[in-house]
């Protein structure tokens, strides 16, 4: 089975995956990158200030795939 | 017939909260059965079985696990070298969950009529195997709540219990470092994150300089500071030495 990367961006920057983890095809690898952004979405929006999060999966032969969760803070009536 | 030597990690472990006399030694020395190795990834007990023996690990890790209808598992406890696995078939019959191998086991096995047996001639052994299974209770209490932490903290704080419970049994080496026969996978279905997650905690925790995690071997480079990224308290493990 493939061995699949993924890159974390966050808001302390970029945070390249060296290990990697087995899935059985890039679709797999998906849901994986979708749970992680659960999990860190939840605890970015508790920890910091919201940010922009996304998992860029890398592998030799597909992809590489963005999947991006963007989060923004508006204040529609603020006179600035 | 086992000898006090092959039992010496759980006496420890019994020793950190009790006295044990001589006849008590030799009376669970006694009770134990035939030893049996399991290799890694093997399982020790299914969930649904009906042991006739309860485990006690002499060597190596186990873990406490559920697998879901998705092919999900949830690990519900990691258990280290000393520690009675499923004491819990004595009374509880049916398992209603699994005990895995996470590296090769070396397993000694007590027939459940003789643990019986010392339940009514040992009130004082009796209570100290009840001890022990309260004590894994109160680590699934403090699991349950650690999980309202982020992830970086779950993990220190699994590292400093890890720490703790193997440093009881002699297994802690001269340099503050421990085997852990774990995955980032394992370690993500014990923390209830995604491995990615994990890995990424891991990459954060490694940059704060607090510990490195490699071939299977964890090694604590700042114990003060891990365990204050943990806001670790060891009160849950009852580390005190008093009558019980």
């Amino acid at each position: 089975m493939p061995r699949y990367y993924f890159d974390v961006h966050d808001a302390q920057g970029v945070h390249p995956d060296e290990v990697g983890l087995v899935f059985s095809d890039m679709d797999a690898a998906i849901v994986e990158a979708r749970r992680a952004l659960a999990d860190m979405t939840r605890e970015s929006l508790l920890v910091d200030s919201a940010t922009d999060l996304s998992i860029v999966i890398r592998d030799g032969n597909e992809g590489p795939v963005n999947l991006i969760v963007t989060m923004t803070t508006e204040r529609p009536n603020d006179q600035g | 017939m086992a000898d006090e030597r092959v039992l010496a990690t759980f006496l420890r472990k019994l020793e950190a909260r009790d006295v044990l006399s001589d006849e008590e030694r030799a009376t669970l020395v006694a009770c134990a059965g035939d030893e049996v190795l399991f290799p890694a990834g093997t399982d020790l007990v299914r969930e649904g079985a009906r042991p006739d023996t309860s485990m006690l690990v002499i060597d190596g890790f186990t873990s406490r696990y559920r697998d879901a209808p998705d092919g999900s598992r949830q690990i519900m406890a990691i258990h280290v070298p000393g520690d009675f696995v499923d004491l819990h078939s004595l009374l509880l019959k049916e398992m209603d969950h699994s005990v895995g191998a996470l590296s090769a086991c070396r397993v000694m096995r007590f027939p459940h009529g003789r643990l019986r047996a010392l339940t009514e001639t040992h009130p004082h052994l009796t209570r100290l195997l009840w001890l022990m299974t309260l004590i894994d209770s109160s680590i699934h209490r403090e699991w349950l709540a650690a999980a309202a932490h982020p992830a970086p903290e779950q993990i220190a704080h699994l590292i400093c219990e890890l720490y703790f419970r193997l440093e009881i049994t002699g297994l802690i080496g001269a340099d503050r470092s421990f085997y852990l026969p774990l995955t980032q996978t394992e370690l993500g279905e014990a923390l209830g994150l995604s491995a990615v997650h994990v890995n990424r905690s891991l990459q954060q925790l490694r940059s704060e300089g607090l510990f490195t995690w490699q071939s299977q071997t964890i090694h604590i480079l700042d114990w003060d500071a891990l365990q204050r990224r943990a806001a670790f308290d060891d009160r849950y493990l009852h580390l005190v030495r008093e009558p019980r």
